[in-house]
């Protein structure tokens, strides 16, 4: 596809079914002004979604992107602009770029490069920073965060993604890069993004009532409720600090902005009226609110950091980039808590139901079987849905189904990053995807 | 006159009782020790942890900032946000400022400036905040949105905060409020006061299931009728709006300081969650947490309605716009906890005595057990066993205590006026000190 194709087309018809094969060039419904935007950006449009259940609440307008940065950012959610269900067309490649294409059942594309360990040095002192800003000389709290950073297993997976995509948006080479005050600042970022992060599961937890929290005992059990509040809104505020301090108000504001995307996503997983819990929409939306709009504002962030304008093309690859690889990594972590035993994934199985929500996985069987639809508008509360909704979910091809959109979502992440300049961190960028994909706990 | 503020943290902190050091020169009416003046300040209990207190102080000073405690005399991307409480005064010292007016506020007299009605002053300016905030709050969740609604709805409380916030941005405004108020400055100063309101409100909200209060300001609170869950919800959903709103003033400056408020704020939640026996009996500890809970959030919002007005951050009116916020929102904590003491419930509308029920030893009970040994066990125990609420109740009429905090909240009160003093005429200024006056009287 050429450059200059934008991806109005494709927001248009993001929702728009794939299976269907409704649109073979994905043109139909756009018809209507698709701008020659150099913004990228996509104008909603008509729906056909045969297989996929439409949701009569429709994410809300807003109004038009303006082309020039004023103080009034045009943050529209990143979910209304990029596609959220396949369409037949593919992410635009950059011009002359080779295709890269992610295939979950062999190894990665660059098996030279190892992003984690590429940053590792730059994140050590992440730990140390974090540890000494959260020392408050208060034994609860900081025993608390403490616990919670080093119990996880998880390899401190934002900032990982942040330092990358910092590497990777960079005009200097990074051995000039890393000395650099804008690199530190980045550096920042990525230890606001986590706080931010943790902040939020902290609240979780005291939402959820998990049990079990990355093998180790949720915070709020170990304390109370108490602490577990002061905890999160103590990494907030500290990462609201830090965040200001970066001197940087558009920053401020997308960052703010994905925080309010996290409240809002748990406010949908809260109540949801029973219809939108079948509607594949909302929990991609959902998804959204919940996972990808941290990382996509933190990897728009780290751009902008880096000197590139709100509305470049860099930014919006790498916005692109952290949109779709975070919604590829929340399907995948719904697929695990499907199937994989509590053992390997360090929290109960099938938690998601436990809670009462429905993942793709689910959505896809419900298509299919038309008995397990009141079992998710029930929220699984009578004995034995958990498991009748496992048995029907293993007896259609909706686990399948919910990989390949997986897949495809990391494919689209795959083709924004190679928007971005040749560099090992590009490549890194696009070995994470694979690594999301194959990923078994 | 540039008097460097970095003495000052040092010595704020340092007991009243001892004579050392000398006064300032207070043109910029910062006390420097508490050294002169001595006589008035035998009466202060030191601490053996106050110097503790400093060095702790210090030490997240130096954390937090990787750079020099110095203030900068040019503003640049490191603000030098040393908490307001380790520049202010806390405790009375002897000299005081100059002041044009030299307006003397006196509890049992009606306000300085009586034809002038502050929240009368600002209530057109207010009303499309409640509108705002209401829309603002429309989750289209019916839940969160009622509890929101709710909130705001049954509070008795006349919007304190944004009235501040409006009123001290008249204040500080070089234009007459005919002109002002039709500004877009005006409008981002109102965007000011619903964030401060916001923040405030989620704060309450989260304190609710953190001291599971029964009451709050006559209507339950929140999180009893719903859950924790909502409640935890709600106020992250009111931060969360609030930084975005924040976000849109497009100021870095006011941006870091509402963010370091918020951040005193959670301080002192923590400070008040845990601390060490010998800290309760401390008053300076008092003093700091009521900094924490209170002051830091009106300073902090009325230090950034005068940036916000164009104001540098090191001016003479930012920083008289600040100091007015400490020290009046040091005094209305005082009084708040004055009245626990001493309203019934039904004029509170919370239970009487509620601080004692949550362990909390404030400013009449640290006065008392001054003077009264037997009331320190019960402070350090935090009021566990039966009987020692109403013991040390008993314990608090029997001293001066209840005097003597009224008198530490004069002397806030009237050092809030003070620095208004500093601030050009105008009606505005009388009724910002006129609200120190309502502060000093209030009776609920």
């Amino acid at each position: 596809m050429m450059r200059s194709t934008t991806a109005a087309l494709l927001g248009s018809l993001a929702l728009t079914s794939a299976a269907q094969g409704s649109s073979s060039t994905g043109s139909n419904g756009a018809s209507s002004g698709v701008r020659s935007s150099k913004l990228a950006f996509a104008k909603g449009a008509a729906l056909r979604l045969p297989r996929h259940y439409s949701s009569s609440a429709a994410p809300r307008r807003r109004s038009a992107r303006r082309d020039t940065v004023v103080a009034t950012l045009d943050l529209k959610p990143a979910f209304s602009v990029y596609a959220t269900l396949p369409v037949m067309s593919k992410g635009q490649l950059a011009v002359g770029e080779e295709e890269v294409v992610l295939d979950a059942s062999k190894g990665a594309p660059y098996p030279g490069v190892d992003a984690f360990d590429m940053v590792k040095e730059d994140l050590t002192p992440f730990t140390e920073s974090i540890r000494e800003l959260v020392d408050t000389q208060h034994p609860v709290l900081s025993m608390a965060a403490k616990h919670f950073f080093e119990r996880r297993h998880g390899k401190r997976f934002r900032p990982t993604i942040v330092c990358m995509m910092s590497r990777a948006v960079s005009e200097v080479p990074y051995e000039v890069l890393k000395n650099s005050l804008q690199y530190k600042r980045q550096g920042e970022l990525g230890t606001i993004t986590e706080m931010i992060h943790v902040a939020s599961l902290i609240h979780d937890d005291v939402l959820d009532e998990a049990e079990t929290r990355r093998g180790g005992l949720a915070v709020h059990k170990l304390y109370s409720n108490k602490v577990a509040v002061l905890a999160g809104d103590y990494l907030l505020a500290r990462a609201s600090v830090l965040l200001a301090r970066l001197n940087n108000v558009e920053v401020v504001e997308i960052m703010a902005t994905a925080l309010d995307s996290l409240v809002q996503g748990e406010i949908m997983q809260l109540q949801s009226a029973p219809e939108d819990l079948l509607d594949m929409n909302h929990y991609l939306k959902k998804s959204y609110y919940k996972t990808a709009s941290l990382i996509c504002s933190a990897c728009k962030s780290a751009a902008l950091l880096a000197g590139h304008d709100f509305g470049s093309r860099t930014a919006i690859a790498a916005e692109e980039y952290g949109y779709h690889m975070g919604l590829a990594f929340q399907i995948i972590d719904d697929i695990l808590d499907v199937t994989a035993a509590a053992d390997v994934l360090g929290k109960p199985a099938m938690a998601d139901m436990s809670l009462g929500l429905a993942t793709a996985p689910l959505l896809y069987a419900a298509e299919e079987v038309p008995a397990l639809r009141p079992l998710i508008k029930r929220r699984f509360k009578q004995p034995g849905d958990k498991e009748a909704a496992f048995a029907h979910v293993l007896s259609t091809d909706a686990l399948a189904r919910s990989r390949g959109l997986a897949q495809w979502h990391a494919q689209r992440a795959v083709d924004a990053a190679l928007r971005l300049p040749p560099s090992t961190a590009r490549q890194a960028l696009v070995n994470i995807c694979h690594t999301v994909l194959a990923r078994k706990h | 006159m540039k008097t460097t503020l970095c003495t000052l943290g040092a010595c704020a902190l340092a007991s009243a009782g001892s004579n050392e050091g000398r006064l300032a020169v207070p043109q910029t009416a910062f006390v420097r020790g508490a050294g002169g003046g001595g006589a008035a300040l035998l009466r202060h209990r030191s601490s053996s942890s106050s110097s503790l207190c400093s060095t702790r102080l210090q030490h997240r000073c130096r954390s937090t900032r990787s750079a020099a405690t110095v203030r900068r005399s040019t503003v640049v991307a490191t603000l030098d946000l040393k908490p307001a409480f380790s520049v202010y005064a806390t405790l009375p010292v002897g000299s005081r400022a100059q002041s044009e007016e030299g307006v003397e506020l006196d509890a049992s007299k009606p306000a300085p400036f009586p034809s002038i009605d502050a929240f009368e002053m600002v209530k057109e300016d207010l009303a499309p905040f409640t509108d705002s905030i209401k829309e603002l709050v429309d989750t289209q969740h019916p839940v969160l949105s009622m509890a929101a609604k709710h909130f705001f709805e049954r509070r008795h409380g006349k919007r304190f905060r944004p009235t501040i916030v409006c009123l001290m941005s008249r204040a500080v405004s070089e234009q007459p409020y005919e002109t002002l108020r039709t500004s877009q400055q005006y409008k981002r100063q109102g965007q000011l006061g619903t964030i401060t309101e916001m923040i405030h409100v989620a704060s309450l909200i989260h304190d609710d299931v953190l001291d599971e209060a029964e009451t709050r300001r006559g209507g339950l609170a929140v999180h009893k009728l719903y859950s924790n869950k909502v409640a935890v919800l709600a106020g992250d959903y009111l931060l969360a709006r609030a930084s975005v709103l924040l976000a849109r003033l497009n100021n870095v400056q006011v941006v870091e300081i509402m963010a370091t408020a918020l951040d005193s704020l959670v301080q002192g939640e923590i400070m008040q969650l845990q601390s060490a026996p010998e800290d309760l009996l401390d008053m300076s500890h008092y003093l700091k947490k009521s900094y924490y809970k209170t002051a830091s959030l009106i300073c902090s919002a009325c230090k950034s309605a005068a940036l916000l007005g164009g104001h540098d951050f090191d001016s003479d009116l930012a920083v008289a716009a600040e100091e007015y916020g400490y020290h009046m929102g040091l005094a209305f904590q005082i009084v708040d906890d004055i009245l626990d003491v001493t309203a019934g419930a039904e004029v509170l509308g919370k239970p009487a005595m509620a601080d004692m029920s949550l362990g909390l030893a404030t400013a009449p009970l640290l006065y008392a057990a001054e003077e009264v040994k037997e009331l320190r066990p019960l402070i350090k125990r935090r009021f566990k066993e039966p009987g020692d609420k109403e013991a040390a109740f008993a314990y608090v009429l029997k001293t001066d205590a209840i005097a003597r905090s009224r008198a530490l909240a004069l002397w806030h009160a009237q050092r809030a006026v003070d620095a208004a003093a500093r601030l050009p005429p105008s009606p505005a200024r009388q009724a910002l000190i006129n609200v120190c006056h309502t502060v000093l009287t209030r009776n609920k």
